[in-house]
């Protein structure tokens, strides 16, 4: 290598290695950043004015909780609410014993969601218990679906007043008709369970005053040998309940929305959002107002159960219902409890709607669920006063060419 | 030459590797004058670092060995064939009355090559280099209240990117030992892109990104002379004497807004509304200058250049002309050549260079010119062959922080890599 070459080598590696470090300095700032033309946030509110209730026939079997009793809302009405539970049969009793045999007695142990009571707190809630007469299925049974039982013949009787767990004492002649049912090792000895033997129904005695939650996952039908302690148990087969609401009263600029979908409503802000298809849309949201004051009034150490969130969902199937309880709801919208507000991001649906293939103008908001605990909220609607009017705001970043 | 040779193959690779990330926006120095916001950029100076170090464009600069893109009439003159590439890395410091900000931005030049049909007569030129380059990038913070109690802050990171580039293919003819002319037609076009990408602290509000690009597609014209004169005050001596002209641009050229959306789960860019055409007409350009040899080991040029910038016209962003106007660049620099004296000393193995320039900008903003000085030098690295590595280093000063206008400081160094070698000729003896 050349003398020349020698010094280039020793001239270039620490010029390179000083270019690396130099271009390694950046800080960029905001100078100059008056004379971009950028993008503006800006807020257009436009009041919804087309709205309509709908009213389904829930689903109420094999849900989470089931909801019984009875209570007289101010606002939500005269609510009747009765259970129906069938315990297992796939459960054996130990080896050698017969559960229709004299050391043996049954009990329902019901598991209370003791956080959730709709009504009177400190009252006790009297109930009976009867055999169900009528042909039921869980998984089919809806809140008006029909409910019979013998009336005649009490099963068993208990009260609730804020205890977590109730144990009720079943009457020997009906743990015998089950026993007939568990002991029967005929081939269809399974079907004819299903068809044949119909359950309890778990009813409240009139002025019970409240509604509870039974959390069937942890429900029990036990069978208890009086003579060796011990106990077998039998988890619920079946459950559901039957559900009868009357005198709703609510003022016309409010509606009301409960979780058995009885109450939703149907809305199509398709003419809204015609206007801003050519909007950089960054966020669009529905805002409903819940009627707060409309809410106030239930006598002393009676409560009501807080709707935490309100969903959309898109379109009807062939079964509403089904939808609206167990089906992916397309957003959903919390409780915002400085300004009593639910507001529903529903960006994803206009983008669909502007840039994709969205054709579904029908949104229906509710408070479905698939808890099978009773809820219910109130919310202002299209006569409401102004400020308190549901709402779709639209948030754009507007850039200098429009 | 083998060291030549490694550094050059480091260079490349370093510079394609850097373009490759920035391509990607992995690698943060892609970011240059604030400038070159207005427009379609800032008018990119497509010197060599040897012109550079001069502190001229190199219109007049008479090079028989070495690549040009000032003067398609010096490409008949040409020995060899060549190519050329090379890089900037420049660091720009902007501040305005309350604020500083620093962007480092480095990025390739121009791509040339030439070869000559016939030997110092007719020569012909390929090339790939920029016009115009937009590259700036600003921050900016902001916040509305949507209702009584909320406040939606967001964050704004604007870029710019691309520019005008021109492909071209020209011819030079050295008609005789005084007079040489050049044309050059070439496909020009643009694919000029603002970003904009908007933060929000908030929940519930997604990144967004708004593009707003322009393309547009023209041809365009360059004609180039260089009179030579020799024997003017002593025996040795030299003149030189260029002139280019680059006619108007006008494109065809059409502008979209484009924005991310998630769109069925899916990230997809969507046009935010139709897409608006229009027409985009690029100034005409004037070079001219001399070149004085009074000896083989020095050179001095004079040159200058105007930009009609006043003349531009944008159908897509007609508030862009009000604030361009024409563009005068003066240059004045010298070069010595010690490496002619056969001197063994280490420094007598390159060549240097110093010059000074002074241009007035394209853009009056406010009533004030956004002008740039420069001091510059450079140095000239040569090898046993033709082939050449020019290297330069500018200061420049740009615009001005009254009337709340930025001014930057610049610091750039340009490396040129010129490789030549005498191509297509039949050895007259095996």
């Amino acid at each position: 290598m050349s003398s020349t070459h020698k010094g280039l080598a020793a001239f270039c590696i620490p010029l390179l290695t000083l270019l690396i470090l130099f271009t390694g300095c950046e800080a960029p700032g905001s100078v100059g950043g008056d004379f971009v033309d950028k993008s503006e946030l800006t807020f257009d509110t436009l009041s919804i004015s087309n709205i309509q209730p709908q009213s389904y026939n829930g689903y109420t079997g094999r849900l989470t909780f089931v909801t019984m009793g009875n209570y007289s809302d101010p606002v939500f009405g005269d609510i009747e609410a009765r259970a129906l539970l069938k315990p297992t049969r796939s459960t054996s009793m130990p080896e050698g014993e017969l559960l229709d045999s004299d050391e043996y007695s049954m009990q329902l142990q019901l598991v209370m969601d003791s956080l959730s009571t709709s009504g009177d707190t400190l009252s006790p809630a009297n109930y009976s218990v009867y055999e169900v007469t009528s042909q039921w299925n869980g998984s089919t049974f809806r809140l008006d679906s029909e409910l019979s039982y013998n009336e005649t013949n009490l099963v068993g009787s208990f009260s609730i007043t804020n205890e977590d767990t109730v144990t009720v004492d079943l009457s020997d002649e009906w743990k015998n008709t089950f026993a007939g049912y568990l002991q029967n090792d005929a081939p269809d000895a399974d079907s004819v369970y299903q068809y044949e033997f119909r359950g309890l129904a778990l009813v409240a005695d009139d002025g019970a005053g409240k509604l509870s939650f039974p959390r069937m996952a942890s429900s029990r039908f036990l069978a208890i040998n009086t003579e060796d302690p011990d106990t077998t148990n039998f988890s619920v087969r079946d459950w559901a309940y039957n559900l009868n609401r009357t005198g709703e009263t609510t003022q016309s600029d409010v509606s009301a929305l409960h979780n058995t979908v009885e109450g939703m409503l149907l809305l199509n802000i398709e003419g809204l959002i015609e206007e801003f298809e050519d909007n950089n849309l960054i966020r669009a949201e529905i805002v409903f107002y819940e009627a707060i004051d409309e809410l106030e009034g239930l006598p002393a150490n009676h409560v009501r159960r807080t709707v935490n969130s309100i969903g959309m969902d898109i379109g009807v199937e062939e079964d509403p219902a089904y939808d609206f309880q167990f089906g992916a709801l397309e957003a959903t919208g919390s409780r915002n409890s400085s300004d009593g507000s639910f507001r529903i991001n529903i960006t994803n649906y206009i983008n669909n709607t502007i840039y994709g293939t969205e054709d579904r103008t029908d949104l229906y908001i509710g408070i479905g669920s698939n808890t099978g605990d009773l809820k219910s909220a109130l919310i202002y609607n299209q006569n409401a006063p102004e400020n308190l009017l549901p709402k779709l705001i639209i948030t754009s970043l507007t850039d200098d060419e429009e | 030459m083998e060291i030549f040779k490694t550094i050059i193959i480091i260079l490349v690779l370093g510079l394609a590797s850097q373009q490759a990330l920035a391509q990607q926006g992995i690698s943060e120095n892609n970011n240059g004058s604030f400038y070159s916001l207005f427009g379609l950029g800032q008018p990119f100076d497509n010197n060599t670092a040897r012109e550079n170090g001069l502190g001229i464009l190199g219109v007049s600069l008479d090079n028989l060995q070495s690549n040009t893109l000032q003067n398609p009439a010096m490409w008949g003159k040409n020995l060899y064939s060549t190519a050329s590439s090379g890089f900037r890395i420049s660091q720009f410091t902007a501040e305005d009355q309350t604020r500083e900000s620093i962007n480092a931005l480095l990025e390739s030049t121009n791509l040339q090559f030439t070869f000559p049909l016939y030997n110092q007569k007719l020569g012909l030129s390929a090339s790939l280099y920029p016009v115009t380059k937009s590259n700036f990038r600003v921050f900016s913070t902001n916040s509305e209240i949507p209702a009584a109690g909320d406040t939606v802050n967001y964050i704004s990171d604007i870029k710019g990117s691309g520019g005008v580039n021109k492909l071209e293919v020209g011819l030079g003819w050295n008609i005789n030992r005084n007079i040489a002319v050049g044309y050059a037609p070439s496909l020009a076009f643009i694919t000029k892109n603002n970003t904009e990408t908007t933060f929000f602290q908030q929940s519930g509000y997604g990144t967004n990104n708004l593009d707003r690009k322009i393309t547009g597609l023209a041809l365009a014209h360059r004609f180039g002379t260089l009179l030579s004169f020799g024997g003017l005050f002593n025996s040795n001596d030299r003149l030189s004497i260029g002139a280019a002209v680059a006619l108007p641009i006008e494109f065809d050229a059409k502008r979209e807004i484009s924005v991310t959306k998630d769109i069925s789960n899916q990230e997809q860019e969507v046009l935010l509304r139709d897409p608006e055409q229009g027409t985009v007409k690029l100034p005409v350009e004037l070079n001219a200058g001399l070149t004085y040899y009074p000896s083989s080991l020095v050179n001095i040029s004079v040159e200058g250049q105007l930009q009609k910038w006043s003349e531009f016209e944008s159908e897509l962003n007609p508030s862009d002309e009000l604030l361009m106007s024409d563009r005068y660049r003066m240059g004045l620099g010298a070069e010595y050549h010690p490496y002619r004296l056969n001197s063994t000393s280490f420094l007598s193995n390159f060549r240097y260079s110093g010059g000074l320039s002074y241009d007035t900008g394209h853009l009056t903003i406010d009533n004030r010119d956004i002008d740039t000085f420069w001091m510059s030098l450079g140095l000239g690295v040569l090898s046993r062959s033709a082939s050449t590595i020019d290297l330069s280093f500018q200061y420049g000063l740009r615009g001005t922080n009254s009337n709340m206008l930025v001014r930057e400081k610049i610091w750039t160094f340009s490396l040129s890599i010129n490789l030549t070698e005498r191509m297509f000729v039949r050895p007259k003896l095996n």
